[in-house]
């Protein structure tokens, strides 16, 4: 079809929104139409399917519909334009593909873009290319990649034998040239379908590999992306072991490099879960100095010992090490040696430059290393000899020698390249790959000599290191592989049983011709092979192991061949075996089908074997209808899910890895402290590996999150708003519905919240529509529509946005990704409110670029158990809660034009006070139904408020201090514009009086604090009094143990604990003594016992600060820390037993401000905890007693995911102890009207509570509503 | 009598099949899933009626537990299946999703009598004609038996193979994390970024 320079104007230039379908209506990409190279060329080639263009043209106001036999490119213009011919000979330009057939595409686009590119920067490096293609390609999901244009090897090597401009391109040429070794392209007409074939096999296993290496590249950037054998790089599995190699797994994968490869093949990569190789399993590993194996296990006798630092992965001789390391020096050389081998670390010479002997910085190109690959030696860029040459142009030539190499079967070009590449750009991220120079360069492999030695094939590979150079002048590369491992085991095989089996003899040999005839049918050999060795394995069970990975390279012959023999001169039936052999071989592929179904069919007798091939041959054909990508296809994940981060934490975190990091980071930070240098501890452990050590952890504590939190994980991972809470939402934001609002919940979980705002507007009169989304189907269908939100479009909803109020509970995400997405999301549609439950590290909305207003926000409003697990039950089959390490804020945003409007509302109902700190008074007052406030000013003790303003100034962290005051302050509208409860005034007073000025605020708070703590003494010394001491002291050891285990996890908590465990027991008896008459004797120690209480409970809130059964005590820690900090503890007489306990605090300055932090919490948790007790109508207001959660929280975080099991597992231990507190309290005569509420209010609520709690000014709110008040949580 | 019950059992069949089709059967479910985590995790999606776990009376021991849960109502019955067939459902830190489709009136062992389906039953002397198909059908449904154990098994070495590799996956994992844990819980690693004044970002 002559094509020609028809450009004529029939019909339209270009079109957009394009696809294309082929004669099936199927997707498929413009691609595989023939591709016209210039203009005086027509394209002849048969087409071999009909494909038609769909697309829009005259701006989207025409549709077309047409049959396109051409396709062209071109370079020249500012961006590449690409044309297709339409049968009636009318090239149509390209413009912008329908968004869902750009993965169709992606390829041939990106190929064009590259080769554009290309073309006009021929000197840019591998980098700045695939920044181009990213930033050109930037709204694929998965970055551009090498993968992208290894599907257009021909095209791509077709386009620079044409147009001289991109013969110049380094990048291509590298491309071609360096990394999938060109030398076989050049015939790749010849071989056009085959090597397609192959990699059209894995484009799309590529494609997803790549999108987990992109995610991953951060991970990568600090180890070798590059085979161990052959120095390329590719498809690669990564070794778990110490070595921290990666290696090219199946030929295909290694072909371009001439790679020996493990030799795996395609479904044995995938069916490895942890790859480990022979010298890690062995614990044999090479010596990089001499290259001899030597043994490395360092519990029993090793030879060879691993370079300390964390990324190395390189192992020395004792005595090579010592030689490196000190050159001439042959006493150091000893002294190290021996050092060394008694396992002293050590870093090798790698990490110092070889000129100036100074370390590596990354992050300075000039500072950056190029590395040795064959010896442990770098250089600086900047001190990179000059003979180590770059690869460059004249790889033009040596590709044009190689070329006719492999065209004409070989020419006897032998001679030394002199100038041959030894360096290569962007292969090891961010160094330079050399071989130095004392390395012969190979011609024909373009490397220095491969001497990867594994354990047991030694010798076998040291011959065909030698045979190497001999053989590739007169084989093709593909058939060298034939006298290599291949090959070589059925060989070796063969011959071993020629003596013996003729019968076997004659498969071998069978073999063998048929791989000489189909040299290039490389793949089916491989399988022959395995199916051949597997069935050898079945019938000689004694080579499992060996066999069994069936890596060629590992196999070891002649043992294989001996076990065979014995195997078989054993049997008795060798006949029969040989039969079977002999059947297999001719079955090829089914036959492990076969030989298992026969092992099978003796166990079910009645189904013959014909039957079990039958069902064996369905099972594998559905197995194998089955793919990955059906599968993912079919679960359509939610933008919001988006590809999980998986396999990154399978394949590229190894074991190896990360045990090299995490003792390249010890051993930095010994050498650190033995007075080295800095730049010592570097070379040990980069700053890049210590990140990388942190990026891990998060990574896999989301990977294993799963497991971490075990039973609490069903369903799948959502938190709802408890429907309490969002009742209290409802009544503070229906006062900003207007009548005929739209109110969309976009994430909306259980559906409630519609529900209550539905009803609560109905009750107010205001009529509104209403729109829930979300993924998953949620019980109440009340609005609800199955949608992804991020799906949703502005136009969908009936209202406009000065109608929408929208928001409340997103999937938060890591690091609050999902929920700032789901925002944006949401900020689309304009709406004039956005009510929001997001964590802090959520993207402020008045930071967006339409900036919100701020109505109000609450940080305490949803701290503590405010949220539920859906789905998911505890052991006691109730519905499980999930208490929150940092509480999540409520937050009210306002469109900046109703900002006026929704401010006064607040204003008028006094709903500014929600603010940070001050809401949870505001919400108890608010419902007026918790009058606790009262107790702490009752229980002020003026005595204890000389402790000086000067605390605060000691405070090492400002900021908790500033927030608390700010707390404070934003606590005084509040003051004065609650008139509800006139209970909580003289508190309230009191805080609004501290924020006018500090000093006094602070005396009040100690003075609270201390006025708190001492009762509490009073009730400690007045508890054993009661028939309680037994009970009393039984109890510390379980708290002892609790402490014990936390310890371990949470750090912090630990370096509180021991040391004033034993001081509070010490001083607190002649401390009681004193305080109580001598017959107390005992009580003394069950005082100390409730002083453990104390540091128990500091030490649980630090390392489980979920907990919230320890409220009760919190007073001490509040009141020690303060006057600990002023030293003015002293003054208060009983407390001998807390300043030593204090003195435990000290341990940790940076401890002592968060400990204070929480002292201050305390004064909340205090009061509550009584309220708790007093009433459980106050649990209700239990979130207030997660107060302290959101700050220690931040503390601690870490810890605390670790000890969630603990924390289930000591939680009824902890809970029994709670108990006793109160019962203790009961007992105490001064305080006996309140000891006696708290106590009855924990068991079955008794009567009405009577005058004291009237005189104390309680508001007897007798509801039960929930079962457990926040104190009696882990009554559960 | 006989006639009387006619209608009713008709009616009771019908109600039986309402039931059916707001069943959904449940499958792949862990050892440790009771009855109330069960009806919890589902009970997300709507109001779950009831739920009987179908015990396995041919296999002894590792087949996972499968259960009937009777939803409202059918429609909702096909949401959750949808919902938890759409998205891996994981039911009590079990490594594999459950897996949830429409029951069927086989899978009841309460089922009523279908109305006017009769069943005889009677000796087949040898000579009798029919004697030969009843054998056969006999030895059909042996084979079927014998199939179905065979598919069985290999299903389940698969699903051994697959849950060995899992849990040798997920203890190395756990191995690196508590590896890491242990450097960052003694502060090893936290000393070391102050040694090198780097500030690091230990949150989310």
């Amino acid at each position: 079809m002559a094509s020609s320079d028809d450009e004529a104007d029939v019909g339209p230039q270009s079109v957009s929104n394009y696809y294309f379908v082929d004669d099936e209506d199927a997707p498929t990409s413009f691609s595989v139409l023939p591709l016209q190279w210039s203009k005086s060329e027509s394209v002849n080639e048969k087409k071999k399917q009909q494909m038609f263009l769909h697309g829009s043209v005259d701006n989207g106001l025409q549709t077309i519909h047409k049959e396109v036999t051409a396709w062209k490119f071109d370079l020249l213009n500012e961006i590449p334009d690409i044309s297709v011919l339409t049968k009636e000979n009318n090239w149509i330009k390209l413009e912008k593909p329908r968004k869902s057939f750009e993965e169709i595409i992606r390829t041939v686009l990106i190929t064009v873009h590259c080769l554009h590119f290309a073309r006009r920067n021929p000197e840019a490096s591998g980098k700045s290319v695939w920044d181009h293609l990213c930033k050109v390609f930037s709204l694929y999901d998965v970055r551009p990649s090498l993968n992208d244009l290894v599907d257009h090897m021909a095209l791509i090597s077709e386009a620079v034998r044409r147009d001289d401009w991109l013969a110049k391109s380094k990048f291509l040429l590298a491309f071609l040239e360096e990394k999938p070794r060109k030398r076989k392209l050049s015939d790749e007409d010849v071989k056009a379908t085959t090597v397609s074939a192959f990699i059209v096999d894995n484009v799309d296993d590529d494609i997803l590999e790549d999108a987990v290496e992109d995610e991953s590249d951060e991970v990568d950037e600090l180890f070798d992306s590059v085979c161990a054998i052959c120095d390329n790089g590719g498809a690669l599995l990564c070794c778990e072991g110490s070595c921290m190699r990666s290696f090219h797994p199946t030929r295909l994968d290694g072909e371009e490099s001439n790679c020996d490869t493990l030799g795996f093949t395609r479904r044995e990569v995938d069916a490895i879960e942890r790859f480990l190789c022979k010298n890690c399993e062995y614990n044999q590993h090479q010596c990089f100095a001499c290259g001899e194996l030597g043994y490395s296990n360092k519990s029993s006798g090793a030879e060879v010992f691993r370079c300390a630092n964390a990324t190395c992965g390189h192992f020395y001789h004792s005595h090579c090490i010592a030689k490196l390391l000190h050159q001439e020096d042959e006493v150091a050389v000893g002294e190290l040696e021996k050092k060394v081998a008694t396992g002293e670390s050590f870093t090798c010479p790698i990490h110092k430059c070889y000129i100036c002997k100074k370390g590596e910085n990354k992050k300075i190109k000039e500072l950056q290393f190029a590395v040795c690959r064959r010896c442990p030696t770098s250089y600086h860029r900047k001190c990179l000899p000059k003979e180590i040459v770059f690869e460059k142009k004249e790889e033009e030539e040596e590709e044009e020698e190689e070329e006719g190499k492999g065209g004409g079967g070989g020419g006897e070009e032998e001679e030394e390249e002199t100038a041959a590449a030894r360096a290569w750009e962007g292969l090891l991220p961010n160094r330079v790959l050399i071989y130095c120079l004392k390395h012969e360069i190979i011609d024909d492999l373009g490397t220095p000599s491969r001497d990867i030695r594994f354990p047991n094939v030694e010798e076998k590979k040291k011959k065909r290191i030698l045979e190497l150079p001999g053989s590739s002048g007169k084989l093709l590369p593909k058939k060298r592989r034939l006298t290599s491992e291949d090959s070589f085991s059925a060989k070796t095989v063969a011959k071993e049983l020629n003596g013996s089996y003729s019968g076997v003899t004659k498969i071998a040999s069978i073999k063998r011709s048929e791989k000489i005839s189909s040299g290039s049918d490389l793949l089916r050999k491989v399988k022959t092979n395995d199916a051949f060795r597997k069935s050898l394995k079945e019938n000689t069970k004694s080579c499992s192991t060996d066999v069994d990975r069936s890596a060629t390279t590992t196999i070891n012959k002649t043992s294989l061949g001996d076990r065979l023999y014995r195997v078989m001169t054993k049997r008795s039936e060798q006949v029969k075996l040989q039969k079977q052999v002999l059947h297999s071989s001719e079955l090829n592929k089914t036959m492990t089908v076969k030989t298992s179904a026969r092992k099978l069919s003796n166990e079910l007798p009645s189904l013959d074997a014909e039957t079990e091939k039958r069902i064996l041959a369905l099972i594998k054909e559905a197995a194998s209808s089955i793919t990955m990508d059906d599968v993912k296809k079919k679960h359509k994940v939610p933008s919001t899910h988006a590809y999980s981060s998986k396999t990154v934490v399978d394949k590229t975190i190894t074991t190896g890895k990360v045990e090299g990091a995490v003792e390249a980071v010890r051993t930095a930070l010994r050498k650190l402290e033995d007075g080295c240098s800095t730049e010592d501890a570097k070379a040990v452990c980069e700053p890049e590996v210590l990140n990388q050590v942190f990026k891990w952890k998060n990574k896999l504590r989301v990977y294993l999150a799963p497991f971490l939190y075990g039973m609490r994980y069903t369903s799948f991972g959502r938190h709802f708003t408890k429907v309490e809470k969002l009742k209290e939402i409802v009544n503070v934001l229906h006062w900003y519905v207007q009548d005929g609002d739209m109110v969309v919940d976009f994430c909306c979980g259980a559906n409630d919240f519609s529900c209550l705002m539905k009803k609560k507007l109905e009750e107010t009169g205001k009529k509104c529509s209403y729109k829930n989304y979300d993924v998953f189907q949620p019980k109440n269908d009340f609005n609800f529509e199955k949608r992804d939100w991020m799906t949703v479009q502005p136009d969908e909803l009936p209202k406009r946005g000065s109608q929408l109020i929208m928001g409340l509970n997103p999937p938060f995400g890591v690091k609050a990704a999902l929920a700032n997405k789901f925002i944006d999301k949401a900020l689309e549609f304009k709406p004039k409110l956005l009510i929001l439950i997001v964590p802090p590290e959520t993207e402020r909305l008045d930071k967006k670029r339409t900036p919100y207003d701020l109505v109000w926000e609450d940080d305490q409003f949803l701290s503590g158990k405010s949220f539920y697990l859906p789905g998911s039950v505890d052991e006691n089959d109730k519905q499980m809660e999930q208490w929150n390490v940092t509480a999540p804020l409520l937050y009210l945003w306002s469109r900046p034009d109703w900002s006026v409007k929704h401010k006064a509302i607040a204003q008028k109902h006094d709903h500014l006070f929600m603010r940070r700190g001050g809401s949870n008074l505001e919400k108890s007052c608010h419902d007026s139904k918790s009058p606790d406030h009262p107790v702490e000013v009752h229980c002020c003790n003026p005595g204890t408020s000389e402790v000086t303003d000067d605390l605060y100034m000691e405070s090492k962290e400002p900021n908790h201090e500033i927030a608390l005051i700010g707390g404070r302050k934003e606590c005084s509208p509040h003051e004065n514009g609650d008139k509800e409860s006139q209970d909580s005034h003289g508190l309230e007073r009191n805080r609004s009086e501290e924020t006018s000025r500090k000093t006094k605020h602070i005396e009040d708070k100690i003075g609270r604090g201390t006025g708190e703590k001492l009762p509490k003494n009073k009730w400690k010394g007045g508890k054993p009094s009661g028939s309680d001491t037994n009970k009393e002291v039984p109890h510390r050891s379980p708290t002892n143990v609790v402490d014990g285990r936390t310890s371990q996890e949470g750090p912090p908590s630990r370096s509180l604990e021991t040391p004033m465990h034993t001081k509070v027991g010490e001083n607190s008896l002649p401390n009681l003594e004193s305080g109580m008459p001598s017959s107390h004797l005992p009580y003394g120690t069950a005082y100390g016992g409730s002083m453990s209480y104390v540091h128990e409970d500091v030490g649980s809130k630090y390392s489980m600060n979920g907990m919230e059964y320890s409220h009760g005590i919190h007073g001490f820690p509040h009141a020690n820390l303060e006057e600990q900090s002023t030293g003015n503890m002293r003054e208060i007489a009983e407390d001998i037993g807390y300043r030593s306990y204090v003195t435990g605090l000290e341990r940790g300055s940076d401890m002592r401000s968060q400990v204070r932090f929480y002292g201050q919490d305390v004064d909340y948790s205090v009061q509550r905890n009584y309220l708790g007790g007093l009433e459980p109508g106050y649990g209700q207001m239990g979130p207030l007693s997660s107060i302290p959660y959101g700050h220690v929280g931040a503390a601690v975080e870490s810890s605390y995911r670790m000890n969630m099991p603990a924390m289930q597992r000591y939680a009824p231990r902890l809970d029994e102890l709670n108990h006793t507190r109160m019962n203790n309290f009961g007992s105490d005569p001064s305080m006996l009207n309140r000891n006696n509420i708290i106590y009855d209010s924990r068991a079955p609520r008794p009567g009405p509570p009577g005058g004291h709690v009237d005189s104390m000014g309680f508001a007897p709110g007798p509801q039960y509503p929930y079962p457990h008040s926040s104190a009696g949580w882990l009554n559960e | 009598m006989h006639y009387s019950m006619e209608p009713t059992a008709e009616a009771k069949y019908a109600a039986f099949e309402e039931k059916v089709k707001r069943t959904i059967f449940v499958d792949n479910l862990s050892p440790q899933v009771t009855e109330p985590v069960l009806k919890k995790a589902l009970d997300q999606f709507g109001t779950v009626e009831s739920v009987s776990f179908i015990p396995n009376y041919l296999e002894a021991g590792n087949i996972p537990c499968c259960a009937l849960v009777e939803m409202e109502n059918a429609e909702k019955a096909k949401k959750v299946i949808s919902s938890i067939t759409q998205f891996p459902f994981m039911m009590a830190g079990m490594p594999r999703p459950v897996r949830g489709r429409l029951a069927e009136a086989e899978m009841f062992d309460d089922r009523p009598v279908k109305p006017g389906r009769k069943i005889h039953c009677r000796w087949l002397d040898p000579s009798d004609p029919d004697f030969e198909v009843a054998k056969k059908l006999k030895y059909l449904t042996q084979k079927h038996a014998a199939e179905a154990s065979f598919l069985l098994k290999q299903q389940l070495n698969r699903e051994e193979k697959l849950h060995n590799q899992q849990v040798e996956t997920l203890k190395a994992n756990f191995k690196k994390y508590e590896m890491i844990i242990g450097v960052l819980s003694d502060k090893t690693a936290q000393n070391l970024a102050d040694h090198y004044g780097m500030r690091i970002s230990d949150d989310s």
